[in-house]
C-alpha cells in the first residue's frame, strides 16, 4: 500500500503541491487525473523518490521512502517499475539491450540465452516481437511506450507507475496501451498508479480515481463515485471534453 | 531622496539575490563533486564503462592533441629562433621550448583540446539524457546515475589528460626539433644538449600534476553542467556552452594557482 500524507512541494517559490493526501491500495489500478500544470507528474515523481517533498511523507509498505539514505532508496526502487511519458529508452542501446539492462544490472545475469528468453517473454507480454535489434529512434511512439513498459516489468516489480501513458498516441494505440495496463494488473497482480488527463482512458481502466487540482486531491473514489461527484471543478473537468467536442461538431 | 533610497534598496536586493544564488550553486557543485568521488569508489566497479570513456576521452583525442602539439612546438621554435638569433643564442631554442611545453603549454593545451573535443560532448550527451528523462529512468531502475554515468567520465578524464600531456610534450619537442634543426639550421648537438640540461624530470612531473588537476576539473564541470540541464534542446545548448566556457576559464585560472604551488613545493630551484 502507498500512503501519501500532506505532501507539499514548491519550485522557485511557486507551490505546486499544497497538501496531497491519498491512499493507493495494493493490486489495484489508481488513476490520478487533472489538467495540465495541476501537479500530477510532480506527485508521481514523489512516489518513487525522484523528487523530495518540502513537507509531508510517502509511505510505501509503511516505509518512508524520503527518509531512506540514497543507497537504500536505490535498493528500494527495485520494487518499482516506471513508464515515462517519453518512454525514456536509452537511445544508444537497441530494444534488446534496453529491456535487458535491469536484468544485467540487478540479477547479474551473464548467460545471454537466459537474458534473451526473459527479454522475449517481456516483449511478448506487451505484444511485441522481432524488434529486438531496432534502435528506439526506429520505433513509433506507441511501440516505444510498449518497450518502455517491457523494461519497466523486467524485474517483476510490485508497483508500476505510468506517467501519461497515452499522451500523444492515436485512439487505437491509446486503447491498446489501456488494455496493456489492465492486462499487467490482471496477469501480474501489480499495483498500478497512472497519471493521465485522458478522462475516457481513466474511466476505462481505473479501480480508483483521484483528481488533483490546484495542488490538492479534490476527489477520490471508485469511477462511479467520482462521476457522481458534485464538486464543480470535477464536473467541469469531466464534461469539458464533451463540451469541446460539441463545439467542434455542432 | 525617497526615490534614491528605493533604487539603492532594489540594487542591494538584486546584489544579495545574486550572491545567494551563486553561493547556493557553489554548494550544489561541491556536493555533486563529493558524491561523484564517493560513488567512484563504491561497488560495483564499472570497469567496462571506465575503459569506454578512457578510449573516448584519451585514445580518440590523440590525433588532435598530436597535431596541436606538433605545430605549437614548431611555431614556438620558429619565434624563439628568430629572437635568439639577434643574440647568437639559437642553441637555447630546444631548452626554451622544452621548458615551456613541459611546465605550461602541454598541460594547458591538452586540457583545452580535451575540453573542446570530449567535455563538450559529455555535457551535450548528459544534457540530452536529462531532458529525455533517461537519467530519471536510470534512477527508477535502481542504478545510481552518478556512478553509472558521471564517475567513469571523471575518472577517465583525470587519467587521460596527463597521458595526453606527455604525448603533447613528446610531439611538441619533435616539432621544435624539426623547425630548429631542419629549418633554422641550429646544430643538433647544442640544441639537444641544452634541452637535456635544462629540462628536468621535475618539470615533466609538474606538468603532469597540473594536467591531472585540469582533467578532474574539466570533467566535473562539464558533467555537472550536463547533469543539471533544464529545458529542452535550448537547455542542452546552454549547458554545452557553459561547460566549454567554464572549463576553459577554469583551466587558465587554476593554472596560475597550481603554478604558484608547484614553484613553491615541486620545482624549488625556481628556474
Amino acid at each position: 500500500m502507498i500512503e501519501i500524507h500532506n505532501l507539499h512541494k514548491s519550485f522557485d517559490g511557486h507551490e505546486v503541491l499544497k497538501g496531497v493526501n491519498l491512499t493507493i491500495p495494493d493490486g489495484k489500478i489508481t488513476v490520478v487525473i487533472g489538467g495540465s500544470g495541476s501537479g500530477k507528474t510532480v506527485f508521481l515523481r514523489h512516489l518513487i523518490g525522484l523528487l523530495k517533498p518540502d513537507f509531508g511523507r510517502v509511505l510505501v509498505d509503511r516505509v518512508n521512502i524520503h527518509a531512506l539514505p540514497r543507497q537504500e532508496l536505490s535498493e528500494f526502487r527495485k520494487r518499482f517499475g516506471m513508464l515515462f511519458q517519453s518512454a525514456a529508452l536509452f537511445d544508444s542501446l537497441d530494444v534488446f539491450e534496453n529491456v535487458a539492462f535491469p536484468l544485467i544490472e540487478h540479477r547479474k545475469m551473464r548467460d545471454i540465452d537466459s537474458i534473451r528468453r526473459i527479454v522475449e517473454e517481456k516483449l511478448a507480454l506487451v505484444g511485441l516481437s522481432d524488434i529486438t535489434h531496432k534502435l528506439p529512434s526506429e520505433l513509433s511512439g506507441g511501440m516505444r511506450k510498449r518497450v518502455g513498459l517491457a523494461r519497466a516489468i523486467a524485474l517483476d516489480p510490485k508497483i508500476i507507475l505510468y506517467d501519461e501513458p497515452t499522451t500523444g498516441l492515436d485512439p487505437i494505440s491509446t486503447v491498446a496501451i489501456d488494455n496493456l495496463i489492465l492486462s499487467m494488473q490482471q496477469r501480474l497482480g501489480v499495483t498500478s498508479v497512472v497519471i493521465s488527463h485522458d478522462v475516457d482512458s481513466a474511466f476505462r481502466i481505473a479501480d480508483q480515481i483521484a483528481m488533483i487540482a490546484d495542488g490538492r486531491i479534490i476527489v477520490s473514489g471508485t469511477p462511479d463515485e467520482v462521476r457522481a461527484s458534485e464538486i464543480p471543478a470535477v464536473q467541469h473537468f469531466l464534461t469539458a471534453r464533451d463540451v469541446a467536442e460539441r463545439g467542434h461538431n455542432p | 531622496m525617497e526615490n534614491m533610497l528605493h533604487i539603492t534598496r532594489d540594487s542591494l536586493e538584486t546584489l544579495g539575490g545574486k550572491i545567494i544564488t551563486s553561493v547556493r550553486a557553489l554548494g550544489d557543485w561541491v556536493e555533486f563533486v563529493w558524491h561523484v568521488i564517493c560513488w567512484t569508489f563504491r561497488r560495483p566497479y564499472r570497469w567496462p564503462l571506465f575503459f569506454d570513456q578512457m578510449e573516448f576521452v584519451g585514445v580518440r583525442s590523440t590525433g588532435i592533441v598530436a597535431l596541436t602539439a606538433f605545430f605549437t612546438g614548431a611555431v614556438f621554435a620558429l619565434q624563439a629562433g628568430k629572437v635568439y638569433a639577434l643574440f647568437n643564442m639559437e642553441t637555447l631554442v630546444g631548452a626554451t621550448v622544452g621548458l615551456s611545453l613541459t611546465r605550461e603549454i602541454a598541460p594547458v593545451f591538452a586540457a583545452l583540446m580535451v575540453t573542446a573535443r570530449a567535455c563538450s560532448a559529455m555535457a551535450a550527451e548528459l544534457g540530452s539524457m536529462r531532458v529525455t528523462e533517461q537519467i530519471d529512468a536510470l534512477e527508477t531502475m535502481a542504478v545510481e546515475p552518478l556512478q553509472y554515468l558521471i564517475a567513469p567520465r571523471v575518472f577517465a578524464t583525470t587519467v587521460m589528460v596527463p597521458l595526453l600531456t606527455v604525448l603533447f610534450n613528446f610531439v611538441g619537442i619533435i616539432g621544435a626539433y624539426l623547425v630548429g634543426v631542419g629549418i633554422l639550421a641550429i646544430h643538433e648537438g647544442p640544441f639537444m644538449n641544452r634541452l637535456y640540461y635544462m629540462v628536468d624530470s621535475e618539470d615533466i612531473i609538474a606538468g603532469v600534476v597540473k594536467a591531472t588537476f585540469f582533467g578532474f576539473l574539466i570533467a566535473v564541470i562539464s558533467c555537472y553542467q550536463g547533469y543539471k540541464t533544464k529545458g529542452g534542446a535550448a537547455g542542452v545548448g546552454h549547458s554545452t556552452t557553459r561547460a566549454v566556457v567554464l572549463s576553459s576559464v577554469t583551466i587558465l585560472v587554476a593554472d596560475y594557482f597550481l603554478t604558484a604551488w608547484i614553484l613553491e613545493f615541486i620545482i624549488k630551484t625556481g628556474r
